[in-house]
């Protein structure tokens, strides 16, 4: 294998963590929207951990060996695809953010209902289907399927 | 233009399919592991591993695969290179596998998520997650 099989690889591996991370993350957000019961609710946030790991792991991997890509192949680093996707990893690991901060207080609500007779909650149901944060989770995943595109097409080379 | 984009559309729907598969197959990883782990909820888990295996793993499997047929038949109509037949290979392997997972979450579901169908489940979907990363290595090295 030589030095750009090497860094592609660890890129690309990146990605897949960052992504598949964001698609388990989604299976357990979905699935934690269809119950009802705190303990339910905060065991699959609780999972949803794995998927907060994995995807911090991609995200660094992603950037440190994208950019020595970048370098490694005599990319400009003004090109519109390069630009576009630092843009929209810095925005999506942002909105990113804002969304872990709130999924673990939701998982705290759940837990502290959970210990407390387990019954279900309207306060809980209701910010778990508060449209905004769900709407911050997409849009964040949403521009990460935008750099994949962006990494496929290249617009701008 | 449209030359440009439609190849590009193929190979762009086989990398999202590949996406979802390893993010759903890692789902189905951490739920079947977690149905073992966590007896007072076995039987939501197990019940979630099935039906995450059954509305992403499988439709993922075919978004990744289809355009995959697509890509080669258009780059490599009469022999295709060592790294496409690997791919092919442990895709094709992955898909048995799961459709075999399905079953086996099926039933263990079934059964509330308890027993040794669960075990085999627990033991089946990391064994496709390494095989996917071994496909994506194939993919990215492309080795001849």
């Amino acid at each position: 294998m030589s030095k750009y099989d090497w860094l592609l690889f660890l890129h690309v591996t990146g990605a897949f963590c960052v992504l598949g991370g964001a698609v388990m993350a989604g299976v357990f957000n979905i699935a934690a929207l269809r119950r009802e019961r705190p303990s339910e609710i905060a065991l699959l946030f609780r999972l949803t951990r794995v998927a907060v790991v994995a995807i911090g792991l991609g995200m660094g991997l992603t950037l440190v060996f994208g950019l020595w890509l970048v370098h490694y192949r005599g990319y400009g680093w003004s090109q519109t695809w390069i630009v576009l996707a630092l843009v929209f990893w810095t925005l999506s690991n942002a909105l990113g953010g804002i969304g872990g901060g709130r999924e673990k207080r939701l998982r705290q609500l759940a837990e502290r209902l959970a210990s407390e007779g387990d019954a279900p909650s309207p306060e809980l149901s209701g910010q778990l289907r508060d449209v905004r944060w769900l709407a911050l989770n997409w849009t964040s995943g949403l521009l990460i399927v935008t750099i994949v595109a962006l990494m496929v097409w290249k617009p701008g080379t | 233009m449209v030359a440009v984009v439609l190849p590009n559309w193929r190979v762009f729907l086989h990398v999202l399919g590949s996406i979802v598969l390893v993010g759903s197959v890692g789902a189905v990883v951490v739920l079947a592991i977690a149905t073992k782990r966590r007896p007072g909820h076995s039987a939501l888990l197990s019940r979630l591993a099935f039906r995450t295996l059954l509305f992403a793993v499988i439709p993922a499997w075919f978004l990744m695969r289809v355009p995959a047929q697509l890509v080669v038949d258009r780059e490599y109509p009469h022999d295709s290179p060592t790294w496409v037949g690997i791919g092919f290979s442990v895709s094709e392997g992955v898909g048995v596998v799961i459709l075999a997972s399905a079953v086996v979450a099926y039933l263990s579901a079934k059964r509330g998520g308890v027993g040794r169908l669960a075990t085999t489940l627990a033991l089946l979907a990391p064994i496709q997650l390494a095989a996917l990363a071994v496909a994506w290595w194939a993919m990215t090295t492309r080795p001849s």
